[in-house]
């Protein structure tokens, strides 16, 4: 007995009813060529699956994050521009939207990070060192400085990566809430901003800045170790993170 | 348009692996996508809130898609990159072209479908949307849809299992 391939096609993918799943699965059953039709039809499905999972992990290039935001690309219709995104260009993609990543806020702890980055380069191709590089100040707390309480900028944590590199939590008041930020640091020295995240009002006592989400998954998609022991840390920073 | 624009950040991995899935082409990839995010800013309101945001973005991405290959055939150029890829004589300098483009054989035979077969595949068996979804979005009864879907899916297997079996 024949059977519409499109309906052995939702026999495969489980997507008939009980019912008719169970009187196809029965003509399968009974039907070495059926059977086979249904075999190919899941394998044909199974191929690609994966065969396109390499570009999710690829780093999205700046100009599309530009573009996601609205900041106006040259040559397009002017577009009212939104703030930019806290992730910089080249961190591995998200999965899904961050649920603290409220935009209004970002916008406000952007532009607290430009004034703390002091040439947090933006523009495109603008800075030789690229954007996402930290200004002075910034760069010399998490050079040097040690996880803990502090009045301004506050370093949280420290994670060393597979590869030996190292990343740094750190906070920095904002308004009633705070921005928590994640600098990772590059091999040939300087510091690099992968991602940050304004966390609204003192609501709540805020977890340390590893357990926000946002971080958190940055932090497991660098293949970073657990925050470092305070000894660790100090040893770390006089050996200058090698 | 302020939470759209961060909900579009987070779905730029997906939006490339679609349209990188879609062309075959990495140039393509990047320039389908920024096109697309451009699109979806300056007319916000044509997406509903409520409703998937991926597939309204799949939406225009495939749309700029058509477009791009009517244009590139009215130029009389290639619609295809693979078709261009093919074409490439030496067995050992396409199979180097490949490796370097990063293009497996599931790739190639997902290029060598047609565009309207491909595009079934990729959102239903990559991007896992419903048949419905996948209807709507490309504007074709579900039924046509599931029978290309399903044409294709027999061919890759068949395609895959015969190269299989001719490397052995």
């Amino acid at each position: 007995m024949s059977v519409p391939v499109q309906t052995l096609m939702a026999f495969a993918d489980g997507a008939l009813p009980p019912e008719e799943a169970a009187r196809v699965a029965a003509l399968v059953a009974a039907d070495p060529d059926l059977a086979r039709q249904v075999a190919e039809l899941r394998a044909g499905r199974a191929a690609v699956r994966d065969a396109f999972a390499a570009v999710l992990r690829e780093p999205v290039p700046d100009r599309l994050i530009r573009a996601a935001t609205g900041a106006s690309p040259p040559g397009a219709a002017p577009i009212p521009p939104p703030p930019r995104p806290v992730a910089s260009n080249d961190n591995p993609p998200l999965r899904c939207p961050p649920p603290r990543w409220r935009l209004p806020a970002v916008a406000a702890a952007a532009s607290l990070l430009l004034g703390l980055a002091g040439g947090w380069a933006l523009a495109p191709g603008g800075d030789p060192a690229g954007p996402g590089r930290l200004g002075r100040a910034l760069e010399a707390a998490l050079e040097g400085a040690p996880s803990g309480a502090s009045a301004g900028v506050a370093l949280l944590a420290s994670h060393r990566l597979e590869d030996g590199g190292v990343c740094r939590s750190f906070a920095a008041p904002q308004g009633e809430g705070r921005l928590l930020g994640l600098a990772c640091r590059e091999p040939a020295g300087g510091w690099r901003l992968r991602a940050a995240v304004a966390q609204q009002g003192g609501d709540a006592v805020r977890p340390a800045g590893g357990e926000d989400p946002l971080l958190a998954e940055m932090l497991e998609r660098l293949g970073a170790a657990p925050a470092m022991a305070p000894a660790e840390e100090r040893a770390a920073i006089a050996r200058g993170w090698r | 348009m302020a939470s759209l624009a961060s909900d579009l950040v987070a779905l730029l991995p997906r939006l490339r692996r679609f349209a990188r899935s879609l062309t075959g082409s990495a140039e393509q990839t990047d320039d389908l996508v920024q096109a697309a995010c451009e699109r979806a800013l300056r007319w916000p309101e044509g997406f509903t809130p409520g409703t998937r945001l991926d597939a309204w973005m799949f939406r225009i991405l495939r749309n700029l898609w058509i477009d791009e290959r009517r244009r590139r055939a009215a130029r009389g150029g290639i619609a295809e990159p693979v078709e261009d890829h093919e074409t490439l004589p030496g067995a050992d300098g396409e199979a180097e072209a490949e490796a370097r483009l990063g293009l497996g054989e599931v790739e190639r035979a997902l290029l060598r479908l047609p565009p309207e077969q491909r595009e079934a595949v990729v959102l239903i068996c990559i991007e896992d949307l419903s048949y419905r979804e996948a209807a709507e979005l490309t504007g074709v009864p579900m039924g046509t849809l599931m029978s290309r879907l399903a044409r294709a899916r027999l061919a890759l297997a068949r395609e895959l299992g015969t190269a299989k079996a001719g490397d052995a």
